[in-house]
């Protein structure tokens, strides 16, 4: 062999031994990952964070009473929910009672310094804003592989296993209420299993309010397997038992002796200027009809 | 020469990787830590008036169809019950078993919901999904691929269709 | 010589972006410019960037073949390499902006174990068939073209390939416009969009091989001529833009519109490097206007962000460049003289007709396939993948006629077959789908949580009493008759006369040969079976 080709070899060869020790700088054996706290004042710290945030909301509109659903017109239940916005004052009680009933992870330095929180509960302006579960869902148009999905209860699902992270829903919803996974909460030990009934997301999935479908899951079982017809009725989601204020209130909207239906009787119901025309499922409530 | 060496060598790399795939693959292998009592379901049913659901409780109307605590099986065990000469063997090891001799780690995946009493609320038998006496004996277990369950909500196993809608099941 | 120099450039280029895509691939998308609020960024922009410019070699090869321009014979070979690296560096870049990119085969529009569908509304899966099919189509007409040199009757097959891929890129990059145009994003708003981005994807890519006939010492006046057309054309949709949605971004008309102005001044135009520079100046102003359509207002960009360029630069040029000198030694200059010898004419059309027409049958049948699996999807969303997947099935079919004209029928079979195995195991692994997750403990269903008093009675009878005193009450004789000395059955009026005070004692603390429950059965509970027992009793003959 020439020397000089010998030469490029032995360079070559150092080269490449050192890129691969440097690729294992990631590896567990490496740097063990930190242990996972489940203590919730960390997360209570992590939500006066977010709350000190100022993001705009917007206007909103009226719009009118949400009836069934025109992609599932015989169906018998549709959920949602209406938030007064003359009782509720922003505390801040129904993100915190949210994270622990579906193990939403904190985040990391680098995202919070970016904004990029988990929390499916947003304060924008002082008033609570989630997903608002459209009947006519533009996040649901655009997934490439059909994880978010329109459940015939009114919800828009999300399903975790089928995610890509294609991130295409997220552009697509005009109120910004999905939220990415960015980094490995479990990995960096930030998640907490608070409620051994809702799974714990990966990195790279998307995720957002799911209106308590686990809660709405299990009473459903439950009626289905006594025999009885199941209208949802007194089921309510985490954010509305949490609020001292009771400004939120769960029901079904098809149902006319639901608290929800009820709530809204006599009210204006307004919802964001941007998702107007969507027929959303989670309205607010503002002053009288 | 060399190319069959090489040739052979791959080939042994393949089998490797198709039997370590075959083996080591999660989901469909439960590691039973019963070990010490050899359960007979051939002894356990009809033909002591007993069904499913007089050991696994759950099973008409909970999600797990559970597995019977050594106190249920002291309900009946409580007293020798026959001359049979595994008798004695049974009672000695009762006395030494834990509270729950028999546990299972759950085939289904955190992110799926399966619950027994809608199913059995819709008249499906125990047998359809974890089939006969005999064959439970001889080790099998239910399939929880989610295209056989698709299967039978879509009414292709001759059942009426159920809800195939994603939020029925999944979290 | 400039081409070796040019290849190891664009393998040092390539050397950051190995950093790059470490950093990307392990801390996935939180190591670029993303938030909460905007989800699409770099990744996107480069990706559009790139097809773009692939999309003008397809321009230079099939479609001015196709128009029967002649000049453009002279650059159609190296035209196509272009579309092929640029092509190769584009695909790289979706496939890091997914979150999880081992997952991209859901996008595969075929049924699987799971019985799970993509959702075909969406244009990310038209996005994700026509670029592929336009990836094979490319290689496909390529492959003739190379191979004409070997075997001149393969001439006659390049305009049959040509008038399959020319409608292919119009199609593609309406489908990548239509990304945008589909959503509810103000800013993407614009049902001239197809036209736009096909106007701006053609304007970058005369650009670019201005810049690479440059490299290579060729002039083409025409192309600094449609260079000068297309400006104009492109300041005709920013104003629009302008106008419609008060979108105004100086670099992009400074860079984009004025600077080409200068091949107005015909001593300014005569510089080689000058050309080269406008050139130039047009791409950057092309990728900018990408950048600021795909995030308007994106957070603060990181080393990740601005590795993209070197990762695409140097992908393309290590890729274009090795290709070029490759196939220079192959082939020598030959490759890029007019070919000629076999005239042009001389296909079979008939032939050709009853491909297209078997084409078109398969998108038939997939379609229809499709709409039988997925009764909800619309019709109408079933269009933008009819025409890829034709043109697939007929490019393919033109192709497998040219070559087996030319060689070993055996050959040829033997490679398809292969191919065909080889996809086969693909597809079947795509059939299989990934393995289940099981990292958690599952999911506990609370309706397990029944209150006590609300456990039914008649589960607990059943669960606990029956096997031996029956489900009716009247004794299990196949179970206590074979075991059990006989317990006694009870009456009504014997139930009446102990009460149901002892009766529940005798189920909380056993008596002769029955186990005590206390502890397994509430008090309550015990109450209520004494009663239903008693009912069952009632009921005996």
């Amino acid at each position: 062999m020439d020397q000089s080709r010998r030469d490029f070899l032995k360079v070559a060869s150092l080269v490449l031994g050192g890129l691969a020790l440097w690729g294992c700088r990631r590896d567990k054996n490496f740097s063990p990952a930190p242990k996972a706290s489940s203590d919730i004042s960390l997360w209570k710290f992590e939500i006066k964070q977010a709350m000190r945030r100022n993001i705009p909301l917007g206007d909103l509109v009226p719009i009118k009473i949400p009836g069934p659903l025109p992609k599932f017109p015989k169906e018998i239940n549709r959920f949602g929910m209406a938030i007064d916005l003359d009782i509720c004052n922003g505390c801040g009680e129904c993100i915190l009672a949210c994270v622990l009933e579906n193990n939403i992870s904190r985040v990391n330095d680098r995202e919070a310094q970016k904004g990029r929180f988990m929390h499916w509960i947003e304060m924008r302006e002082g008033v609570p804003v989630m997903c608002s579960h459209c009947g006519d869902a533009p996040c649901e148009k655009v997934c490439p592989t059909g994880a978010a999905v329109a459940s015939p209860d009114g919800m828009s699902a999300m399903i975790y296993p089928r995610c890509i992270g294609s991130r295409y829903c997220g552009a697509n919803c005009p109120s910004k209420t999905r939220k990415f996974n960015y980094t490995d909460a479990r990995a960096e030990g930030l998640s907490a299993k608070f409620n051994p009934e809702v799974p714990l997301r990966n990195r790279g999935v998307m995720e957002k309010c799911s209106l308590c479908v686990q809660r709405l899951q299990n009473d459903r079982l439950l009626a289905k397997t006594l025999g009885k017809e199941w209208r949802g009725m007194g089921v309510q989601s985490a954010c509305a038992m949490a609020c001292p204020k009771k400004a939120i209130v769960f029901g079904n909207w098809l149902d006319s002796e639901s608290p929800l239906s009820q709530a809204v009787r006599g009210r204006g119901i307004y919802t964001l200027k941007s998702i107007q025309g969507l027929d959303p499922s989670v309205v607010y409530l503002v002053g009288r009809a | 020469m060399k190319g069959t060496l090489l040739l052979c060598f791959l080939g042994c790399f393949g089998i490797a990787l198709i039997a370590a795939d075959l083996f080591f693959s999660t989901g469909d292998v439960i590691a039973s830590k019963n070990k010490t009592i050899a359960f007979s379901h051939e002894l356990h049913g009809a033909n002591i008036g007993l069904d499913c659901t007089h050991c696994h409780t759950g099973a008409r109307l909970g999600y797990k169809a559970h597995f019977p605590s050594k106190q249920d099986c002291l309900d009946c065990h409580r007293l020798p019950l026959t001359d049979s000469a595994g008798i004695p063997k049974l009672d000695s090891a009762l006395q030494v078993a834990k509270a729950m001799p028999w546990q299972t780690e759950s085939r289904v995946p955190a992110h799926v919901i399966f619950h027994h009493g809608v199913h059995a609320k819709a008249n499906i038998s125990c047998e359809t999904c974890h089939g006969s006496i005999a064959e439970i004996d001889r080790g099998k277990r239910a399939s929880v691929k989610m295209g056989e369950c698709l299967a039978c909500h879509r009414g292709e196993t001759g059942f009426a269709p159920a809800a195939t809608d994603c939020a029925r099941c999944h979290r | 010589m400039i081409l070796r120099v040019l290849f190891i450039v664009g393998l040092l280029l390539c050397v950051p972006s190995v950093f790059v895509l470490d950093h990307a691939l392990t801390l996935g998308p939180a190591s670029w410019a993303l938030d909460q609020k905007t989800f699409w960024g770099t990744p996107i922009a480069n990706f559009v960037f790139w097809i773009g410019l692939a999309h003008a070699g397809t321009f230079f090869s099939a479609m001015l073949l196709v128009l029967n321009v002649k000049w453009q014979k002279r650059i159609s070979f190296p035209a196509e390499i272009s579309t092929i690296a640029a092509l190769f560096v584009a695909a790289i870049f979706p496939l890091i902006h997914l979150g999880i990119p081992q997952r991209f085969y859901f996008m595969f529009p075929m049924g699987l174990f799971r019985h799970l569908y993509v959702n075909m509304e969406s244009p990310l899966v038209w996005d994700f068939v026509a670029i592929l099919v336009y990836l094979c189509l490319s290689i496909f007409f390529l492959l003739i073209h190379g191979g004409s040199l070997r075997f001149p009757s393969l001439v006659a097959f390049r305009r049959p390939l040509a008038w399959v891929l020319f409608p292919l890129v119009l199609w593609v990059h309406t489908i990548v416009s239509l990304d945008f145009a589909i959503t509810l994003v103000p800013t993407w708003q614009g049902a001239y969009f197809p036209i736009y981005f096909i106007m701006g994807a053609l304007f970058s890519g005369i650009a670019l091989v201005l810049i690479l006939s440059e490299l290579e010492g060729r002039r083409l006046r025409r192309l600094e001529d449609l260079l000068i057309a297309f400006s104009w054309g492109l300041l005709a949709f920013w104003i629009w833009e302008f106008m419609t949605k008060g979108i105004w971004c100086s670099e992009i008309l400074f860079f984009g519109f004025l600077i080409p102005q200068l091949l107005w001044v015909r001593p300014l135009r005569a510089i080689p490097t000058i050309r080269v520079v406008i050139a130039m100046s047009v791409i950057f102003a092309l990728w900018w206007e990408r950048i600021k359509l795909v995030m308007p207002s994106a957070p603060e960009w990181t080393l990740v962000d601005y590795g993209w360029i070197a990762l695409g630069l140097g992908g393309f040029m290590a890729i274009y460049f090795g290709l070029r000198l490759v196939t220079k030694r192959v082939f020598s200059d030959r490759i890029d003289t007019v070919s000629t010898g076999v005239s042009e004419e001389s296909f079979p059309k008939k032939r050709i007709a009853l491909y297209w027409g078997i084409g078109f049958s398969a998108a038939l049948l997939f379609v229809a396939w499709f709409m039988v699996r997925v009764p909800t999807v619309p019709g109408v969303r079933m269009v933008p993948v009819f025409f890829p997947l034709m043109a697939l099935v007929t490019g393919f079919l033109i192709v497998v006629d040219a070559f087996s004209r030319v060689l070993n029928r055996r050959v040829l079979f033997g490679l398809l077959g292969g191919i065909g195995v080889i996809l086969g195991m693909f597809a079947g692994l795509i059939y299989q789908g990934g393995k289940t997750i099981f990292d958690e403990s599952p999911a506990i269903i609370a309706t397990e949580k029944m209150p006590e008093s609300s456990r039914p009675v008649d589960v607990i009878w059943k669960s606990r009493c029956a096997s031996c005193h029956g489900e009716e009450g009247h004794l299990n004789r196949k179970f206590v008759h074979e075991f059990y000395p006989l317990p006694r059955e009870i009456s009504v009026s014997r139930f009446d006369s102990l009460g149901v005070d002892s009766l529940s004692k005798v189920i909380l603390d056993g008596r002769a040969f029955m186990g005590a429950y206390r502890g397994r059965i509430s008090e309550l509970e015990a109450r209520s079976l004494i009663e239903y027992m008693r009912s069952l009793a009632k009921e005996a003959p």
